[in-house]
């Protein structure tokens, strides 16, 4: 238990060593070398015009992270559902997976045009610009875990009569499980970054409206410098959120059988 | 009185018979070659063959999994694709899901044949104390050593309570202690069920202390070499390995899978 806790404090005592020495050379740099503020505020002039910003970035926060919840979750339903179907007929699979990569090799940035002509302006677009970016990496992964099911496993259903339905539920679905979880990091690391970016393109004006993103556009226009610094701590937050929320739902999957998560000496 | 005429009529009748089966992947590519045997009830055939000759082969092919070329197979009376439920398959390294525990992992085919979950349960658990694995009910397959997984493998191959089983080269990763080991147990259990049984070794010693009858097999293309009855006498145990007898199988064996060029 002692032994656990010192570990524990052991990996948070140098990234705060690592912080407290990034924070000195901050300083030291701007001071020294006369940076002015509306180039690289000073840390605590970031966390005062935060505060002052309170209100707004925290409804930006609340806006935005209601965009990445809708756009991960209809991705990862979207994504899941096409998997299967592309897992259970090789037809669909050589007609389709095509279709899947041209719209992944095209940019959103080109697409979001014409996705906010459909949507209009606010949150349908958004979430429809979150589901882009984060679709293709769930589909790619959990395709690949479908379609990669030990032979000699396959093999085992069959010879116990197992139907088609029955090998999808029992085997291809748990064996692609860590290739789902390898994909939904990705997503979640890639879902701030589509609702921020369709906030700029599609977000609203006022108030509780406005997302993240939104706010960023604001602050810049105003030359707020250190309430722009505050906005991307701000949205930072988000991303630990959704990657530490997938890491734990990872974990909790996987680690009673899988080698990922293999405790020495068990 | 009739039920047991029909009953010494089945016994007399082959329970696996193969007639001219061939199999080629690719055209021109000959992997068996009109192979013919007939294995009655009770019978413990051992396939013994240098590698490549088609031994896996020949067992997927008893098991339904793929189809011959050439010739026909008779399994339990009927087609082996229709043999589910009379027929249990020891695969090369155990082949276990590791997502699921050893119970769950023996109860699989009781829950793809629709067992319902006490009944699957409480069978699986029987298995295991038979293989001696009940204390490791809820441990997963990456915390079992390799003799662990395999009598996993065997108790999962015998809940359904096959009336033949099919392995394939079952010990071959194992040291020699663990898998004589495990062969005095295999005879054990084969003994209380009665199975038939057709299993794939490297091990001239293993073929010699398990099997009944030894199919040699020569390769490119697989054709039968030999066929070698082992008149020891079951029960064997560990003694059996000091018997005279048991070394002139050993050598006889060994002669004809040198003729082959089968030799380790
Ligand atoms: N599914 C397959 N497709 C093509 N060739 C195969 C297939 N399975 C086995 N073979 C070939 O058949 C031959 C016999 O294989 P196998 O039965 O596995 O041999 P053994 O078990 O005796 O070592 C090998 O040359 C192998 O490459
Ligand atoms: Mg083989």
């Amino acid at each position: 238990m002692a032994r656990r806790m010192n570990g524990i404090l052991a990996s948070f005592t140098w990234p705060l060593v690592v912080g407290l020495l990034f924070l000195g050379v901050w300083y030291a740099a701007v001071t020294w070398l006369d940076i002015p503020e509306y180039q690289l505020p000073l840390p605590h002039r970031i966390l005062e015009e935060g505060v002052k910003e309170g209100p707004t970035l925290w409804s930006g926060l609340l806006q935005t992270t209601y965009a990445c919840l809708l756009g991960f979750f209809t991705s990862v339903a979207g994504g899941v559902v096409l998997s299967v179907m592309l897992a259970l007929s090789d037809i669909a699979y050589r007609g389709i997976y095509p279709y899947i990569l041209m719209l992944k090799m095209t940019p959103v940035i080109v697409l979001a045009p014409i996705i906010i002509i459909w949507f209009g302006q606010g949150i349908g677009s958004i979430t429809v610009i979150t589901f882009l970016i984060c679709f293709f990496p769930i589909v790619a992964n959990t395709t690949m875990g479908l379609r990669s099911a030990d032979r000699g496993l396959v093999d085992l259903f069959r010879v116990y009569g197992a139907s088609r339905w029955q090998a999808m539920l029992h085997l291809r679905i748990p064996a692609a499980l860590p290739y789902f979880f390898t994909g939904l990091k990705i997503a979640a690391a890639l879902t701030p970054i589509g609702a921020l970016y369709g906030d700029t393109v599609a977000g609203m004006g006022s108030g509780a409206d406005a997302g993240l993103g939104f706010v960023v556009v604001i602050f810049s226009s105003q030359l707020k410098v250190p309430a722009l610094f505050a906005a991307a701590f701000t949205a930072c937050a988000i991303g630990f959120l959704f990657v530490g929320l997938v890491n734990l739902l990872s974990w909790w999957a996987l680690h009673r059988w899988h080698d990922a998560y293999q405790q020495e000496g068990n | 009185m009739g039920v047991n005429a029909t009953r010494a009529a089945d016994d007399r009748r082959a329970l696996i018979s193969l007639q001219g089966v061939s199999k080629e992947f690719a055209p021109g590519q000959v992997v068996l070659d009109d192979i013919s045997a007939e294995l009655p009830r009770g019978e413990f055939l051992a396939l013994i063959g240098p590698s490549g000759c088609g031994k896996s082969t020949l067992l997927k092919l008893i098991a339904g999994l793929i189809s011959p070329s050439a010739g026909s197979l008779c399994v339990g009376g009927g087609a082996p694709s229709a043999s589910e439920g009379k027929l249990g398959f020891v695969f090369q390294d155990a082949n276990l899901l590791p997502w699921l525990d050893i119970r769950d992992n023996v109860a699989l085919p009781l829950k793809l044949a629709g067992l319902p979950r006490a009944q699957r349960d409480e069978r699986a658990e029987a298995m295991l104390e038979m293989v001696g694995l009940s204390h490791a009910l809820g441990r997963y397959p990456r915390e079992l050593s390799g003799g662990m997984k395999m009598r996993v493998s065997i108790a999962r191959a015998l809940a359904t309570q096959p009336e033949i089983l099919l392995l394939d080269e079952p010990f071959g990763a194992l040291d020699e202690m663990t898998r004589d080991s495990l062969n005095e147990e295999l005879l054990r259990l084969r003994e209380l069920q009665g199975w038939t049984g057709v299993f794939v070794t490297h091990s001239v010693a293993e073929a010699v202390f398990l099997a009944s009858r030894i199919m040699v097999l020569s390769a490119n293309p697989g054709r039968i070499h030999a066929l070698l009855d082992i008149d020891l006498p079951y029960p064997r145990t560990a003694h059996t390995r000091t018997d005279g007898d048991y070394h002139a199988y050993l050598t006889e064996v060994t002669r004809s899978l040198h003729s082959v060029g089968g030799h380790d």
